[in-house]
């Protein structure tokens, strides 16, 4: 089983939660790109600091050093721990972010999720949302480090 | 130790012979008096399994939906949404036990509404990999009791390993909280 030194410490998104929350309370995501991209920044920040405490635990995922882990399996263990809220919020925005033009619209994670008016549920990425994606952060850094 | 009987002396009240006995006379208001008022009920509203067995527990839903045969399994899945979904859950999950919470959600939560099944899919492989249960009429607030507590619930029921692919949703709560 591949070894190596420990990677959980090197890998933790405590100060930059804190530099993105400095930068939306100063003002300074100045449009839908800087939005987007930190968006998409907390999510994998949260998700390869669990992946490294996996790693450091001992598990192993996929690749030529099995250090290589499933986002899927980052959001089935959130769940698992009653995170629905915090984790569904950060990863259908990210969703959005990473590979869809429009905003808001329909994501394809759900698409076949009907509201009873038969519409589709759709998703937006607004200013606000950034302030209430660096509270669920912090919810589930706080339930990864459980 | 043994158990005497004398008959009724005449004129005492006897259980053996009660045509012949005079009534009894009962005041008007005596049961108001020795009962406590009934509580006002509301009306109760049609529902698949929880009406049948008249149970709170997933545990007990889900321990009943085992004796049930694929196809009705199936068809308590379609009440809550599409066949193309259903199918698409059957090869990541239990469905018993995804028809189990469904209804235990649909039970608890009345009030928020009938909740819907869709699936989550994975971005890069186009697979699904969790199921979602979206419930209408519920908040940012509530979103996250209700979660914990299903997810608390399908634990001790024994649905540790679904809880991790069943996402729960609340509609009204995917705007955040209040303005």
């Amino acid at each position: 089983m591949p070894g190596g030194p420990p990677r959980a410490a090197s890998l933790s998104p405590d100060r930059f939660l804190r530099f993105v929350k400095e930068l939306v309370r100063e003002g300074k995501i100045a449009d839908e790109v800087f939005a987007r991209r930190f968006m998409s920044a907390l999510f994998f920040a949260l998700f390869n600091y669990w992946a490294a405490r996996r790693w450091d635990s001992g598990s192993r995922g996929r690749g030529p050093r099995q250090d290589r882990f499933p986002y899927t399996l980052f959001v089935r263990d959130m769940l698992s721990r009653g995170l629905d809220r915090p984790i569904m919020f950060i990863y259908l925005r990210k969703t959005l972010a990473d590979h869809y033009v429009l905003n808001p619209t329909i994501v394809r994670v759900w698409e076949r999720a009907l509201l009873p008016s038969g519409e589709r549920v759709r998703v937006s990425l607004s200013p606000r949302d950034m302030q209430i994606a660096l509270e669920a952060a912090r919810e589930l850094l706080k339930g990864i480090e459980a | 130790m043994g158990v005497s009987y004398s008959p009724a002396e005449p004129g005492r009240f006897d259980t053996t012979n009660l045509e012949d006995q005079p009534p009894v006379p009962v005041e008007p208001d005596l049961m108001d008096r020795l009962l406590p008022p009934l509580p006002e009920r509301a009306t109760p509203e049609p529902r698949l399994v929880s009406d049948v067995l008249r149970v709170t527990s997933l545990r007990v839903i889900y321990s009943r939906l085992s004796d049930l045969p694929r196809d009705a399994v199936l068809s308590i899945l379609h009440r809550y949404g599409p066949g193309e979904v259903v199918k698409r859950l059957e090869g990541v999950l239990d469905l018993r036990g995804l028809a189990a919470v469904l209804d235990f959600v649909e039970m608890i939560y009345a009030s928020y509404g009938r909740p819907r099944l869709a699936c989550l899919v994975d971005e890069e492989e186009g697979e699904p990999f969790a199921a979602v249960i979206l419930i209408p009429g519920c908040d940012w607030e509530a979103w996250d009791r209700v979660a914990r507590h299903v997810k608390a619930e399908m634990r001790r029921a024994g649905l540790g390993d679904l809880a991790s692919k069943v996402a729960i949703v609340c509609l009204e709560g995917l705007q955040g909280p209040p303005r």
